[in-house]
């Protein structure tokens, strides 16, 4: 605002007004300042993400969009149904924001009560190296977790003596679904859900023969690739080979296999072969893994890969109009047996700046019960928990139930790609699968290059 | 003199809001990043002083900020080159008063109202093989259906840089439409008194007298670019491979995906300065540019008005 005498020529106007206007100007300003102020800390206060009003404790919790998310509200509603005190708000995070990005939201002045991590996202690396995470040993010894998780998953989650995360659930992959179908019209017949490499191609070839494509992959998404290579990697090493590139990050063990050794370079091969013989859809690189999985919910593909969440997607929101069934990726060595890839990578952790801690624990402590496993199990997950009784996985249905099956006559294996540290692990390698299939690299490069990495790795 | 003083005060007073806000948007951000730039830093630690150890990891060997950089400049000028081509020559059909020119501007000027998240994932679609729109429209010209555009290394830097074009060309259209509606009418009459055809109307007088605001307009579809970060990840996450992972791509990657904060923000230096000495080549040029603008303009409404003069004569 200005007034006549502020525009009038210097001098002319009475110097006691003009200074006495101006002090009067300079206190409304700041007595504007100190308002404006004071109602942008009312209204942080009101932004802040956990609150408590009438009793009542707001816990947020943070899970994945899609199925997790799902899941997350039938837990939700189990915990809110035995705690009428507490309520559940699920923040649900993209699977790229749940990792490194989730870091600065953990360490943040307004972190959730519950945080999501994926034990290979980076995100619980870098929490548990500067100490920004709360104990959580005393749930696990009170739910007594290590027997139901078992002792490969516990020691991945124990450091130095104590545990940090609870697990939510469990995923195998890959399993590579297929329309029952478009297997019938083409004539291909499958045997105790496995195929050799002559028989994949010949498969392959009998599906684009009757209109169908071969094998839906998400080249675009993240990590779909890079379990395209955990696959295929484990019957192209020998279990020693593979427990070896397993571990040989660390210094203290030997690296007994190099990844320019033939199991890499043979597995980076056949993928390369697969794209060279139209095993995958057309444009796989450009389509991400929801793209590829809409196509074969959609009939056009007899063949999608996806892991134990897929069927919750097919039979949800997609709708399948089909009858599917597994097999799993062939194996290339005929000797021995494809597994399942089992990985417990879905864990909750406990923010050292969570706003109720409490409540948070004992919400934790739900999610390592039977009860809580019993409701992941009714959402459509995997329950971690391997002893829960038939009876509370009716819910996952048959497919997976088969897939459980298999891997109880079968056993597993450990999920490469995840369990070895970021820098040498999805993150690096799908970029590296992408050039490789796009004819921008060779595979002796990509090799040279994963065993350039490995050596910086252990070099520390 | 008290008055003076007072005013001065006021007038310092009264800037404060705006310094507070350029040294906390703009100038402590710029310094931070510089700052982790020399740092090793994931994120939740502390930062640990490294020195300049991230520029030389990202210049070396093994290091690809080159080769990133020269796909960001290419992705640059092939979209940067398209908008101005198109946007101009819309913006001249328009200013010409075509048919419709009020239902085509606004059509035109549609696909920047939409989210750049959005266009791309419709473009992504449009792209696909055997079910994307851009392959029925080549098939149905017999130029075959199954083109994966975006998975091909080669293609997919053109392809998003397409839809780039598709989406920011309203834009430099709208602003060229504003300069062309700027020049005085009677050059053009003049002009077409004198004989000259439509076409060297608009390379002699139209263009030349839009010259600064085409400068602008390129140059801020140059830093658009160089920072088209949303569209890219819509569209390809910087695949196949590395084949669209522009600077700000990258610096994503390392980083929220890598966690190397420190890497990225030495690479977020290399493309902040970059970006400030393109600025400042197209700055000068744009004064320059303005400045031969106006005597060009005058120059030619001096011929103009003696056209006129002369026509007037003539019919006496």
């Amino acid at each position: 605002m200005t007034s006549e005498s502020d525009c009038a020529v210097p001098g002319t106007a009475p110097a006691t007004r003009t200074h006495s206007w101006g002090r009067r100007t300079v206190r409304r300003g700041l007595a504007a300042t100190a308002v404006a102020l004071a109602l942008a800390s009312v209204l942080a206060a009101c932004g802040t993400k956990s609150s408590s009003s009438g009793g009542t404790v707001t816990l947020h919790v943070q899970t994945l969009t899609g199925p997790q998310a799902q899941d997350m509200q039938v837990m939700a509603q189990a915990y809110e149904a035995s705690h009428p005190k507490v309520k559940i708000q699920i923040d649900a995070l993209a699977d790229v924001a749940s990792k490194m990005p989730n870091v600065a939201v953990l360490n943040g002045s307004n972190p959730p009560d519950v945080g999501f991590v994926q034990y290979d996202g980076g995100a619980y690396a870098a929490e548990l190296t500067n100490n920004k995470l709360t104990p959580l040993t005393d749930i696990w010894q009170s739910n007594n977790l290590a027997k139901h998780y078992g002792p490969s998953v516990t020691k991945q989650y124990t450091v130095n003596g104590s545990q940090y995360a609870v697990l939510w659930d469990t995923v195998y992959i890959a399993p590579m679904y297929y329309n029952v179908d478009a297997f019938a019209k083409a004539g291909i017949t499958v045997t105790n859900h496995r195929m050799t490499l002559p028989q994949f191609y010949d498969a392959v070839s009998k599906l684009k023969a009757n209109g169908y494509q071969g094998l839906g992959v998400g080249g675009n998404t993240s990590y779909h690739l890079g379990h395209l290579v955990d696959m295929l990697l484990q019957t192209a090493a020998s279990p020693a080979q593979y427990d070896n590139l397993l571990t040989n990050w660390q210094s203290s063990v030997p690296d007994t296999v190099k990844y320019t050794d033939p199991a890499f370079v043979n597995t980076l091969q056949t993928m390369k072969d697969f794209q060279s013989n139209g095993v995958f859809q057309s444009g796989m690189l450009s389509q991400d893994y929801t793209q590829a999985e809409a196509l074969f919910a959609a009939g056009k593909l007899g063949m999608f890969m996806g892991g134990t969440w897929t069927p919750s997607e097919l039979n949800g929101s997609l709708k399948v109009p089909f009858k599917y069934d597994f097999i799993l990726p062939p194996t290339l060595n005929p000797a021995q047996t494809a597994k399942f890839e089992g990985v417990a990578t879905d864990a909750f952790v406990l923010p050292l700046k969570s706003k109720h801690p409490t409540e948070a624990k004992d919400f934790l402590k739900f999610v390592g019960s039977a009860q809580g496993q019993t409701a992941v199990a009714k959402g459509g997950l995997l329950p971690i928990f391997a002893d829960l009784p038939a009876s509370d996985l009716t819910t996952i249905g048959p497919v997976v139930s088969s897939i459980l099956q298999d891997v109880k006559a079968n056993g597993s294996a450990g999920l490469w790609d995840s369990l070895i540290p970021n820098t040498i692990g999805q993150p690096f390698g799908v970029p590296k699968y992408q050039a490789l299939l796009s004819g921008q690299t060779s595979v002796q490069q990509v090799a040279s290059e994963f065993q350039t990495e490995l050596d910086k790795l252990r070099a520390g | 003199m008290l008055r003076t003083h007072l005013r001065r005060r006021l007038m310092v007073i009264g800037t404060l809001p705006a310094v507070a806000g350029i040294v906390l948007l703009v100038a402590y951000p710029v310094v931070r990043t510089v700052y982790l730039s020399l740092t090793s830093w994931d994120g939740a630690s502390a930062p640990k002083f490294i020195g300049t150890t991230n520029f030389r990891d990202i210049t070396g060997q093994g290091g690809d900020l080159w080769a990133t950089v020269l796909r960001t400049v290419r992705f640059s000028l092939v979209a940067t080159i398209g908008v101005m081509v198109i946007g101009t020559l819309l913006a001249a059909a328009l200013s010409a008063g075509i048919p419709g020119a009020r239902f085509f501007r606004v059509v035109w000027f549609l696909p920047m109202v939409v989210p750049v998240s959005v266009s791309g994932v419709y473009w992504v679609n449009a792209f696909q093989p055997t079910t994307g729109l851009s392959n029925y429209l080549l098939g149905k010209v017999g130029l075959g259906t199954t083109h994966a555009w975006l998975a091909d290394p080669h293609a997919a830097l053109y392809v998003t840089s397409f839809v780039w074009v598709w989406i920011s060309t309203g834009f430099a259209m709208i602003i060229m439409l504003g300069a062309m509606n700027g020049v005085p009418v009677e050059i053009y009459e003049a002009a077409e008194m004198d004989g000259c055809s439509v076409l060297r109307r608009f390379f002699s007088i139209t263009l030349p007298l839009v010259r600064p605001t085409l400068a602008t307009v390129a140059l801020l579809e140059i830093i658009f670019t160089f920072n088209g970060f949303t569209l890219i990840w819509a569209m390809t996450q910087g695949g196949p491979g590395t084949s669209t992972q522009i600077l700000p791509v990258e610096v994503y990657r390392q980083a929220f995906i890598n966690g190397n904060y420190g890497a990225a923000s030495a690479q977020a230096v290399v493309g902040g300065v970059l970006l400030l000495l393109v600025s400042v080549v197209m700055t000068r040029f744009i004064r320059s540019s303005s400045g031969s603008g106006r005597a060009r303009a005058g120059l030619i409404r001096g011929r103009a008005n003696r056209s006129a003069l002369a026509v007037g004569q003539g019919a006496k």
